[in-house]
């Protein structure tokens, strides 16, 4: 398909002099050929769009495929499919693979397999070798492949290696998004401490264990400079503490996982494994703080953190169970169910602008020339996520056979429109 | 007769005042039945009852069979530790083998918080939890306010101390659930590590000096160290803890009134309580272990009585 017009679709763009217009585009190899009220073109297939939206594509800063090495649990290609069907144009996926993602060989594969995904699949390196925490990687030939940042999954690293990793990275301007985590304070906690878990008799992780950890990374960032993302935070501290150290001039950057902003930790009250995810779901105040940050402007990113799961490790006693949720595909549904305020122009800054801006990608803005990389949904239509919908290999979220509000209905990338 | 609002025993948690209230009436017939010559009655005759034990348990395990027996249920045990499941089969697998030959209800100890929750939902036998991990020791509590009410008459009223290892015990948890619901004033008292930092969240009073808590109460109910429990060092030494929260006659003799001495058992002589306490009159630890058969027995008759069939 070389040509496609998409019809009567409202652009969501405040940098295209049709923000907010409803129009016709033309798209012709990959390119935004032509964008007018109506465009007239019997012989180019078209899409009907009507009381939908286009943004620029959505781009996930972090999510597991579990390729190579569990692909049991998902795969490259399924892992892209429910991030399409998601609404996603590309996604940053993570390295704690097997073998882990650490050199140029390992970058290489993904970028690989990415060439026939409905998607581009985005690297990013292991931050430290093995992801032990200990030695830092071949970061600047990763990053020379493709590798878009360098992350240690949901691995701490030791304050000299981060400091060091740091310095390097700074180097070639790469991004370092970390998972914010003290281990010998979380240590074996199976969810957030307070008082759900005093009643479960669950070991608690409590928050400061995500606060130390990042007033720490803070510390050497304003020793090294250069520039630090702290992936999926969960606290009200955490997101004080960040904002704080933005104000002083630290290139600092956050995201939070989705289901962050709609789950507690009481929905563990029945010991349901599909609300076990890392860093936990916690009480209302902090998540109060996080929708508030989604709102301000202080949060830069909302991510799917997808960390599909299979039977075996869901269906098994609460602390044997792993952590994480099937989320990619319905990012968009949960985001508005938790923040319903929320405006279009900061839902596509959230899931668009900003991690294109973070990751390097190029930002694409609705207008003649321009790239076509592009979402199209809406915020009323409703579908229920199940065995016929689930495009990943997990059914491990509590939102499996639920209705969900908001629907992507296509993207389009790599010159392929890409339809549920 | 009235009947129990649940169908299995998974904790205090799902239970209301006035099936804990019931329990104790049945259990009383029970206690009356235990102390005959003829100990037996057919209550629970055709009924197959699985002790499956994941962790380690002499008492409870002992306590729970000879329920069993006194009712006539015919008994099947299990045990093995949780290593050996984690190696190869699943607790549902475990469980649906031993289920499909023929297993009414099961009775099941396990380390993990919430397993019992876990099988219930895959599982179609009765469950009794005979203690998950750091969570809940139903039965355990309901033997331990059964005994207050022996001893004391009521437990409404009244003011409980549980003192130790608040932190990795599902006792504690079980007992502060089931004491506040029969309205008891309840205490905890222990080392700061070993008191979970939100169990004031609870409705429980939080005292760290156990001369304090002693003045406070009428009962005190004397937790073992979980060692087993401890993945680090909550404390420096066992001397230590002893020299701070160990129960001896002295104390109670500064105490310008009569309390009453609680344990769960196994006792650690010298560490959490000293001989001369555990053996003098102020102690009802050996009341306890008795009155365990007879709650026991209570609960499995009337859980069994949703069992079809059974009179």
């Amino acid at each position: 398909m070389t040509q496609l017009i998409l019809k009567k679709v409202r652009v969501i763009d405040p940098q295209s002099p049709f923000h907010q217009l409803v129009c016709d585009i033309l798209i012709d190899r990959g390119i935004i050929q032509k964008i007018s009220k109506e465009i007239k073109e019997p012989s180019v297939p078209s899409v009907d769009c009507a009381g939908k939206m286009v943004s620029a594509g959505w781009v996930d800063m972090r999510a597991n495929f579990r390729d190579p090495g569990f692909e049991y649990k998902e795969s490259l290609e399924s892992g892209a499919r429910a991030a399409s069907a998601g609404g996603f144009t590309a996604v940053a996926v993570e390295p704690d693979t097997y073998p882990v993602i650490q050199s140029k060989s390992e970058v290489e594969y993904v970028k690989n397999q990415s060439l026939r995904l409905p998607l581009r699949a985005l690297p990013m390196g292991a931050l430290t070798k093995d992801l032990d925490g200990g030695e830092i990687t071949e970061m600047f030939d990763m990053y020379q492949s493709g590798a878009v940042a360098f992350s240690n999954a949901n691995k701490a690293v030791k304050a000299g290696v981060m400091q060091r990793a740091l310095m390097y990275a700074k180097g070639f301007d790469g991004l370092i998004c970390i998972h914010p985590d003290e281990p010998s304070v979380s240590g074996k906690g199976q969810m957030h401490e307070g008082y759900h878990s005093t009643l479960l008799g669950l070991k608690g992780i409590p928050a400061h264990a995500e606060t130390m950890a990042i007033n720490r990374d803070i510390e050497l960032l304003g020793y090294t400079g250069g520039r630090l993302h702290f992936s999926h935070i969960s606290t009200k501290p955490a997101l004080d503490c960040i904002s704080a150290a933005r104000k002083k001039g630290l290139e600092i950057s956050c995201d939070v996982a989705v289901h962050q902003l709609l789950f507690l930790d009481e929905n563990l009250e029945e010991y349901d494994t599909r609300y076990k995810v890392f860093p936990p779901f916690r009480g209302k105040e902090d998540q109060k703080a996080l929708k508030k940050g989604i709102l301000d402007g202080r949060i830069d990113a909302i991510i799917s953190d997808h960390a599909p799961e299979d039977t075996e490790h869901k269906e098994v006693e609460f602390d044997f169970a792993a952590f994480g949720m099937s989320s990619v595909q319905t990012v968009l549904p949960v985001l508005l169910k938790a923040v319903p305020e929320i405006s279009d122009e900061r839902l596509v800054e959230l899931l668009s602008a900003n991690p294109r801006r973070l990751l390097k990608q190029e930002a694409v803005t609705i207008q003649e020339g321009s790239l076509a990389e592009l979402t199209v949904f809406d915020r009323d239509t409703k579908w229920t996520l199940n065995k016929e919908s689930n495009k990943s290999k997990s059914i491990y979220t509590p939102l499996w056979n639920q209705e969900l509000v908001g629907k992507v209905f296509g993207t389009y990338c790599k010159e392929n429109w890409n339809q549920l | 007769m009235s009947s129990i609002s649940t169908r299995h025993l998974l904790g205090i948690k799902q239970i209301n005042e006035k099936d804990i209230q019931l329990i104790f009436e049945t259990a009383d017939n029970f206690k009356t039945v235990i102390n005959r010559p003829i100990k037996k009655v057919p209550s629970l005759r055709d009924i197959t009852i699985a002790n499956l034990f994941f962790e380690n348990s002499t008492r409870t395990r002992v306590s729970f069979e000879l329920a069993e027996k006194r009712l006539s249920a015919d008994v099947v045990n299990f045990s093995s530790s949780s290593s050996s499941v984690s190696k190869g089969e699943t607790l549902i697998d475990t469980v649906k083998n031993i289920l499909s030959m023929k297993v009414d209800m099961v009775v099941m100890r396990h380390p993990k918080p919430g397993a019992h929750m876990f099988l219930s939902k895959h599982i179609d036998a009765q469950i009794i939890n005979a203690g998950d991990g750091t969570h809940e020791h139903p039965t355990q509590a309901l033997l331990d306010a059964y005994s207050i009410r022996e001893k004391l008459g009521d437990v409404a009223g009244k003011k409980v101390v549980i003192v130790g290892d608040i932190l990795h015990s599902r006792v504690a948890l079980s007992n502060i659930l089931c004491l506040q619901k029969l309205g008891a004033e309840v205490m905890v008292c222990g080392p700061t590590t070993l008191i979970p930092k939100y169990i004031h969240e609870l409705g429980v009073k939080v005292e760290y000096n156990l001369q304090k808590a002693l003045n406070w109460c009428d009962v005190a109910n004397m937790l073992r160290i979980q060692l087993e429990r401890q993945d680090i060092k909550y404390f420096p030494s066992l001397r230590e803890y002893s020299l701070q929260y160990g129960l001896t006659l002295d104390m109670l003799n500064s105490l310008n009134k009569e309390i009453t001495i609680m344990h769960p058992g196994p006792i650690n002589r010298g560490v959490e309580i000293t001989s001369e306490v555990a053996d003098s009159e102020h102690s009802i630890i050996l009341q306890q272990v008795e009155n365990g058969v007879a709650v026991r027995m209570a609960v499995m008759y009337l859980l069994a009585g949703q069992v079809s069939g059974v009179q």
